[in-house]
């Protein structure tokens, strides 16, 4: 009697544990985009080494100046993560002091980010942490013994890019020439090897993958750098990677042109091309897999263009950045392209913040003021229609 | 009481438990005073006191509304002040400062008069730094109030978050709980002081580890040592039996380590009360800004109070524990090792959980937390039990209700039922049957052979040299390779390597070869930039790859060069062909403060530990009298244990220097030994071309010969106090304090004498240590072959 219990119990445990399999297939599956357990996309005027705003269940999580910030997404009020009333939110005793953090991710209930190495590890290497919701329960993750910078959540993984620098093994952590790979680690596990998404055989010197952001059952990413065989022959190659057979393929379209940068419009995604000879910019549209790309539009080569679930934004940012044109000017279209809004932005008010966008609520702005205070403003898209022109920011946290 | 007096008088009897008490205290003392002095953070604060406390006297003298204005008023005269003295040494031209002068005196009259009264009297930036402190401390005043009156508002405004406002969560529980509990506070007058003084004072921790050692001491003497003995189990038969003698035991403990205590820490508080100022004590405790999230509505004077109680009972609670310990465990050394886990344990927990980790109660609910500075009554904290906020006070409730209830019930039963035979050393059988195994152990030998025996296996020291050896084989395996952050970092070792060693004229060839490829990469952005057939993405990716070389290489040739023309003429005032040394591995071979440091302290610990018993072996075991009558005499003997310590010291010195040395070798080469020291960043105030190798074995010496003159004095107080852990203490104040304190100074350090150009004042230490050693050993000699019968110590 008793061995046959036994026996029972082995099978439905042996089962179980083949459930667990199964849910991690369905992890990964899944034709559409749930920013709860997806890579988050977050479209931003410069600099994509720096995530430092997420989107949670309740609002909107960003970070400055080694402190974490809560912006309500009903009332679009901000607050420091902290519950803590006789704390003023200016010390490293502030339960939203998360001290310097290269950038932060949010994740099924989770906020994760990445640090410099603690003291233990002379402050070296990459450092995650992951906290819950409301800024409690604080852990560590993992310890990386190498620079992270690259890397996303999705859908229970942590992606991210490793470069072993030629004499790794002599302590170099540095180096014009490196192998680098695309690695990924269960979220809920300890830190074990990783497994391998992607090695970027095609180039050495100079090599670097960035901007890795994951959509659906696939991974994207930019690998730059020049060529393994031929060191003057320069590489630049968009990569998409099927997630569950990790087979890679490059995001050409016939003729050629690069495909690069998706953003997602309801269940499509936009990718952008190389500049014509006639100087103008293509965006084409594909399905959620990223195949099938049609032209979408075509804007002018100081333009760019970004979406978000419902809204496409075409923008003069890089006339801004040249220097070429004085005024930020934004045309908004719905999905049939349809112009719905056409405002500016003052240049002086915006010129050293950046534009956050991650879904169809709000633009986020988070900034120092000029005495050193964390400034956090919005604009409110359900104004888009009656902008009449200029759009005035509201300051949700001074 | 005839037990508690017996009990009082064997612990305070033991010599050990008096000099280190008194020792300890000095130590306190001096250690307060030299540490806080000499805080670089609050350096200029300090010397500035003076000058801080007569502005404070004069503005507590007005209405707080007067003096922030008066403040401020001065704060700007001394702005107006600093500009017209600007413009007086020319920095303005005359028509700017004409204009200047006219705009203050039209927009601030009063402080234009104020400024100058300023320069009248002399610019003092003493005085500014002093107005501008006393101004914040002022705003504090209003900044209270508003943190006070808003809490409510602010917690209301919190609870309007989502992620705040769900019912039931510890979020939300600890927002509602929080402004009621400092409620009472509104209304709290702030005073502005001299705070300096009192959080020196109350977050000073030397004190919290010198006491807590004497809490061990205590429990030692008063429950090991007689059970070791044996006579803890002729207890039983006496009237009072055992439950009476244990609670005498615990009581003495108890009042033992509140007396001293107290002494402690109000010696702490006297100290920093005569150096640096308490202040007004009559204040309230939310005066000083770092008690802002203090919720106790006391005075500076209570909250002392309060501070020196919480240290009483936290540690009266914590001998308890240590007291059931020691009961409940028959073996001392078993005893130790799990004090040492537990100890361990908290002290880890205290420091490396995060204050919002899940299992964060581990860090408060910690004897570490209660013993440290104003943790527990000079802030406000809620602990998570059940999502409900538990004030962290009645965790501290609940601890000393553990201890002085429950640890008491449980040594006291512990005392009564258990039998008190000690067990001296849990594999005592199996030792014992090997050493009767061993010939060497069973048959005569001679004196030396006599003296290896008592010094390397009865009184242990072989074991403390075999842990020295994983040690050494550690520092040997360690990989020491450098690390580069960066790829600059990277490309200037790459330079080294092909130049390093004396610049010749292939070199010189080389880095205008390096100077001429990076010229030509500047003239390669230019062309690419002025291309018109490229595109923008084309030009940014070109000049993309371009920026990265000579972000990388670029760089790290640039520090090459920085250090070719530092190299070069540092040459031509000695007059020697510059030479090219890796600057991160010289730096790391000769100018590593701490790793100096780690060894030489180390260096002494070992030889305090495994040598203070050498001379005092015979005189524990009482067998001092039975020496003279030997053949071989006395003279021989002192030689013979000479030679033994002799041998220890060299072998701890071996495995503490060389296998770092090796590892150097092994990982970078011999070839920088051979470079001129000189040519070392850091080392060009030498003044000499004496070669790294050299100096090297010049310094190995210095640290050689103090070793050897600590090492005799060692050995003179292990015969002069006949107790190994007497000389063990008074050898660790004489030596290991002066590495503490000098553990403060980074530039206290040998290699020191090389960069400020003094080589020479290595040879006077190696002289002056080795003529200190003779003295002192000398004085051993007379000592040891001296000494009569009649001054044995027990007399016989």
């Amino acid at each position: 009697m008793l061995k046959r219990s036994l026996a029972i119990l082995l099978v439905a445990l042996v089962i179980l544990s083949f459930t667990g399999c199964d849910n991690i297939n369905e992890v990964t599956s899944g034709d559409s985009y749930n920013y709860v357990t997806d890579s988050q996309m977050t479209m931003m005027g410069s600099d994509p080494y720096l995530i430092d705003v997420a989107k949670g269940e309740k609002g909107y999580y960003s970070y400055k100046s080694k402190f974490i910030y809560f912006t309500d997404s009903e009332t679009f009020e901000s607050t420091p993560l902290c519950f803590k009333p006789n704390c003023l939110h200016n010390s490293d005793t502030c339960n939203a002091f998360i001290g310097a953090t290269y950038s932060i991710a949010y994740n099924d209930g989770y906020i994760y980010y990445n640090q410099s190495g603690d003291i233990d590890h002379e402050h070296l290497g990459v450092q995650f942490y992951r906290m819950k919701s409301d800024g409690t329960g604080k852990e560590k993750l993992w310890y990386f013994d190498y620079m992270v910078m690259e890397w996303t959540i999705h859908r229970g993984y942590l992606y991210y890019v490793y470069e072993m620098y030629e004499n790794a093994d002599q302590g170099v952590m540095a180096s014009e020439n490196a192998d680098v790979y695309v690695y990924r680690q269960k979220l809920d596990e300890a830190q074990s090897n990783p497994e391998e998404v992607y090695f970027a055989k095609e180039v050495y010197k100079h090599s670097s993958i960035t901007c890795p952001v994951a959509i659906g059952n696939n991974l994207y990413f930019n690998v730059n750098g020049f060529s393994r065989e031929d060191s003057k022959l320069r590489v630049d190659n968009y990569m998409k990677v099927n997630l569950t057979t990790f087979e890679a393929q490059c995001m050409k379209l016939k003729d050629g042109r690069t495909m690069v940068y998706p953003t997602l419009l309801g269940n499509d995604l936009i990718f952008q091309t190389a500049k014509k000879s006639d100087g103008n910019i293509d965006y084409y549209k594909t399905d959620f897999n990223g195949e099938n790309p049609e032209l979408f539009m075509e804007v002018s080569e100081n333009e760019r263009l970004f979406t978000d679930d419902t809204f496409v934004y075409v923008n003069n940012e890089l006339g801004i950045r040249m220097g070429t044109d004085d005024v930020w000017n934004f045309k908004v279209y719905d999905s049939e392209l349809k112009e719905i809004d056409n405002f500016n932005l003052d240049l002086n008010e915006y010129r050293d913040s950046r534009l956050l966008c991650l879904d169809d609520k709000i633009f986020l702005f988070i900034e120092e003021s000029n005495i050193g205070e964390t400034e956090i403003s919005i604009l409110d898209k359900s104004e888009l229609g009656s902008t009449n022109g200029n759009w005035e920011r509201k300051i949700v946290y001074n | 009481m005839r037990i508690i007096g017996a009990e009082l008088r064997k612990l305070f009897t033991s010599r050990l438990f008096v000099i280190c008490l008194v020792l300890f205290l000095i130590v306190n003392a001096v250690g307060f005073y030299f540490i806080s002095a000499n805080d670089e953070m609050y350096e200029y604060e300090l010397r500035i006191s003076d000058v801080y406390n007569a502005e404070l006297e004069k503005y507590l003298a007005m209405d707080k509304e007067t003096a922030k204005a008066e403040l401020a008023l001065m704060q700007q005269a001394f702005q107006i002040a600093s500009n017209l003295d600007s413009a007086s040494s020319g920095k303005y031209e005359a028509e700017h400062m004409e204009s200047m002068i006219e705009s203050f005196k039209t927009e601030s009259p009063e402080a234009f008069a104020k400024a100058q009264e300023i320069i009248s009297e002399g610019f003092s930036v003493e005085k500014l730094t002093a107005i501008n402190i006393l101004a914040n401390k002022f705003n504090h005043i209003d900044q209270y109030e508003v943190f006070i009156e808003e809490m409510q508002a602010r917690a209301d405004s919190q609870l309007k978050f989502s992620i705040f406002s769900k019912p039931g969560t510890f979020a939300y529980n600890n927002i509602a709980k929080t402004p009621s509990d400092f409620e009472h506070l509104k209304g709290t007058e702030i005073t502005p002081g001299f705070d300096l003084g009192l959080n020196f004072a109350t977050t000073f921790e030397l004190t919290d580890y010198l006491t807590l050692f004497l809490v061990i001491l205590v429990c030692i003497t008063l429950y090991s040592v007689e059970r070791e003995k044996g006579l803890t189990i002729l207890v039983k038969s006496t009237p009072f039996g055992r439950v009476e003698t244990l609670f005498a035991k615990l009581f003495v403990t108890a009042v033992t380590v509140a007396g001293f205590t107290v002494i402690y820490y109000v010696s702490t508080l006297v100290v920093s009360e005569a150096s640096f100022g308490l202040g007004d004590l009559s204040r309230s405790i939310q005066s000083v800004p770092e008690f802002m999230n203090c919720n106790l509505k006391v005075s500076v004077f209570e909250y002392l109070c309060l501070w020196v109680v919480q240290k009483v009972l936290t540690l009266c609670g914590v001998s308890m524990i240590f007291a059931l310990l020691f009961t409940l465990i028959k073996s001392t050394n078993i005893t130790y090792i799990v004090l040492a886990l537990l100890l361990g344990a908290e002290f880890a927990c205290f420091n490396f959980i995060d204050p919002l980790a899940p299992l964060n109660h581990f860090k408060y609910i910690n004897v570490f937390y209660f013993l440290s500075g104003n943790g527990l009554f000079g802030s406000y904290l809620n602990l998570n039990f059940f999502t409900q906020p538990v004030n962290v006070l009645w965790t501290y409730l609940g601890f000393l209700l553990l201890c002085f209830g429950g640890c008491t019930v449980a040594s006291a039963l512990a005392f009564s039922k258990q039998n008190q035979f000690g067990v001296k050393n849990p594999l005592g059988k199996f030792t014992d049957n090997i050493r009767r195994k061993i010939h060497i152990f069973s048959h005569n030998t001679t004196v030396f052979g006599g003296e290896c025996f008592k010094h390397y296996i009865s009184s242990k020291a072989i074991l403390v040299l075999l842990v020295l050896l994983f040690f050494a084989y550690g520092n040997f395996t360690d990989d020491i390779n450098i690390t580069y952050s960066s790829g600059a970092d990277v490309a200037y070792a790459a330079y080294m390597n092909e130049l390093q060693g004396e610049v010749t004229e292939e070199k010189i060839k080389f880095l205008e070869n390096e100077q001429a490829y990076f010229d030509s990469l500047y003239l390669e952005i230019e062309a690419i930039n002025s291309d018109t057939t490229l595109t923008e993405d084309e030009k940014n990716m070109k000049i993309m790859a371009i920026e990265n070389i000579l972000d990388t290489r670029g760089k790290g040739f640039e520090a090459v060069m920085l250090q070719y023309s530092t190299i070069t003429w540092v040459g031509e005032e000695l007059g020697v062909t510059p030479h090219f040394i890796n600057k991160n591995i010289g730096t790391k071979l000769m100018a590593s403060s701490s790793r100096e440091w780690n060894n030489f302290t180390l260096l002494m610990v070992l030889s305090v530990f495994t040598l203070s018993g050498i001379f005092a072996y015979e005189h524990k075991r009482e067998m001092s009298k039975l020496i003279s009558a030997t053949q071989k005499g006395k003279g021989k003997l002192f030689f013979a244990k000479l030679g033994v310590a002799s041998i220890t010291y060299t072998i701890i010195y071996i495995l503490l220097y060389l296998p770092y040395m090796v590892n150097f070798i092994k990982t970078f080469g011999t070839d920088i030994f051979g470079e001129p020291l000189v040519f070392l960043e850091s080392f060009q105030g030498m003044g000499n071309d004496m070669r790294i190798l050299g100096a090297l074995i010049l310094e190995s010496f210095a640290h050689i010969f103090i070793g050897i003159a600590a090492l005799s004095f060692i050995l003179l107080m292990s015969e002069k106090l006949k107790s190994t852990v007497t000389a063990m203490t008074v050898s660790t104040a004489v030596t290991l304090i002066p590495c503490l304190l000098i553990y403060f100074d980074m530039d206290l350090r040998l290699f020191a004498f090389y960069q400020n150009g003094k080589p020479w004042m290595l040879i006077v230490i190696v002289a002056s240590s080795a003529i200190i050693s003779l003295l002192l050993l000398a004085c051993n000699f007379i000592t040891f072959t001296g000494r009569t019968l009649r001054r044995c110590k027990n007399g016989a």
